[in-house]
């Protein structure tokens, strides 16, 4: 028998869920005990469980056997692993890397590092892995690093690079159709946002896109974006949605009320689809009153009243 | 704090994730000397099947995230009385079931004083867009018709034919003999007609 939650794809939580639960369960556990820093709290243990890894498995495996026949492994035994600031994120023998910059540092022990179906594995030797949105850079400094995936299986040796470019697909917009705008937002990496922000883009697809940005928690973006299709030689329905959805962001992130009612305003006058006249008469009258315009207040209120 | 602030602001810039291959008994045992990344990493394996459960059962969002988070918070507190540290998947699934039978009590009684919950993750809201629509209007049936039934013959109903669990699992989350959840589950049947029958789940 199926069971009908796989009827039900809008219920697998995405990324932004689970960080915000455990963000919370962290700082409750927090409370309990001492650090006074809960910001810092939950992307630290993120840092401590790379680290962890690299201490179990220090502890109670054997290191790869080619590794164990040529060289006497010291203490950590495992890679060293940067950020591309310099921070030390620890030992690991293994890690997933979904965006930015690492340097490994695999003098002293293997790397195994994994990104989006590249694997990148060394024996020794000093790398760094970057990640953008469209392709994979990988500049070994010493040492031997051999990178296996679907389309390339080679050897990069000390003072060489290679640029692998990942498979070319526009993955947010089928997620971002879905509604799926965490995951979406996921998908591009920092990276592949600002590059779709300042793309070419139909006024529909960047009515999206500024959703993803919002789930992304980039509110800037956001209005930059509606702005744009506010501008854009595109329907008065999908420009009437920019304004209200502009108008929405403005008063609940910046609290900016008039401007949010006069972008409301835009909105109605453009003819807003899909959301009642009387819903957004009365959002108008809550707006302006909210902006303290009394005499304007009323009167949406009045013509909420009057339509049905 | 710098230090700490810096660690965080590369960690924003580059996403690693540690690769998962410690047993969870092994996890549980490191929690419960306080590493916290064994926390993390028993919420990294256990946290989106979980949430997603309680965005099913709950049919809220919002409700399933709180109750995902009292449901983890409790597990880790109480970890010391884990008798079975390989069973951390289950233990913690039981808790957060109790989790989502405590909000929908609290959620009939804000419907006594004049309160609707907010349901933005009905069945119909959470299946595929792309569904027929006379698929999408049998599941509002069946939500309709499921939102009528009692608390725990609604959770059987679902962890039996949403979830896939079998009975005993079923009986074991639900705290229940294997007798009750049968009789549960007859009586949601019944309750629920043809609406499950549209679904050919065999309810």
């Amino acid at each position: 028998m199926r069971p009908l939650k796989e009827r039900l794809p809008g219920s697998e939580p995405d990324r932004a869920a689970l960080d915000r639960v455990w963000a919370g369960v962290a700082r409750d556990l927090e409370r309990k005990t001492v650090s006074p820093w809960p910001l810092a709290f939950a992307a630290v243990s993120v840092a401590l469980a790379v680290a962890v890894v690299g201490w179990w498995r220090a502890a109670s495996s054997a290191p790869p056997a080619q590794v164990a026949a040529a060289e006497a492994p010291a203490a950590p035994r495992f890679a060293r692993v940067t950020l591309e600031d310099g921070t030390e994120l620890g030992a690991a023998s293994a890690l997933v890397l979904s965006d930015g910059v690492v340097r490994v540092d695999a003098t002293e022990g293997p790397a195994d590092v994994r990104v989006k179906g590249l694997r990148f594995l060394a024996t020794t030797g000093r790398f760094t892995v970057r990640v953008a949105s469209e392709q994979v850079q990988l500049d070994v400094e010493a040492g031997l690093v051999s990178v296996t995936g679907e389309a390339v299986e080679r050897q990069v040796g000390a003072g060489q690079s290679l640029v692998q470019a990942l498979e070319a697909k526009a993955a947010w917009l089928p997620l971002a159709r879905a509604g799926k705008f965490a995951e979406a937002a996921d998908a591009l990496g920092a990276s592949g946002r600002r590059r779709v922000a300042g793309s070419s883009l139909s006024a529909e697809d960047r009515l999206l896109f500024s959703d993803v940005a919002q789930a992304a928690g980039e509110g800037a973006v956001v209005l930059s974006q509606l702005d744009a299709v506010a501008a854009a030689d595109a329907g008065a329905d999908v420009r009437a949605l920019a304004a209200w959805k502009r108008g929405l962001r403005l008063s609940e992130q910046k609290g900016e009320e008039a401007a949010a009612a006069r972008s409301f305003e835009h909105a109605v006058e453009l003819g807003l689809p899909g959301i009642a006249k009387k819903d957004a008469a009365a959002r108008l009258a809550e707006a302006w009153g909210k902006a303290g315009d009394a005499a304007r207040a009323e009167a949406w209120r009045a013509r909420a009243a009057e339509t049905k | 704090m710098g230090a700490l602030t810096t660690c965080v602001a590369s960690l924003l810039s580059a996403r690693v994730v540690s690769e998962l291959r410690v047993a969870d008994a092994e996890l549980v045992s490191r929690a419960l000397t306080g590493v916290e990344a064994a926390r993390a990493m028993l919420f990294e394996r256990h946290g989106a099947r979980v949430l997603g459960l309680l965005i099913r059962l709950l049919h809220s969002r919002a409700d399933a995230e709180d109750a995902a988070q009292d449901a983890f918070l409790e597990a880790f507190r109480d970890l010391g009385r884990l008798r079975d540290p390989a069973g951390f998947g289950g233990w913690v699934t039981r808790i957060a079931v109790s989790h989502a039978h405590r909000r929908f009590r609290r959620r009939k009684l804000l419907g006594l004083l004049g309160f609707t919950a907010e349901a933005d993750a009905s069945l119909e809201a959470l299946s595929d867009p792309h569904e027929r629509s006379e698929s999408r209007a049998e599941l509002a049936l069946l939500q309709s018709r499921l939102d009528r039934l009692p608390v725990v013959e609604r959770s059987a109903w679902m962890l039996r034919f949403v979830e896939g669990y079998e009975l005993t699992e079923v009986a074991e989350l639900l705290g229940l003999s294997l007798a009750t959840v049968k009789r549960k589950l007859d009586r949601a049947r019944r309750s629920l007609d043809d609406a499950a029958d549209l679904l050919g789940s065999d309810a």
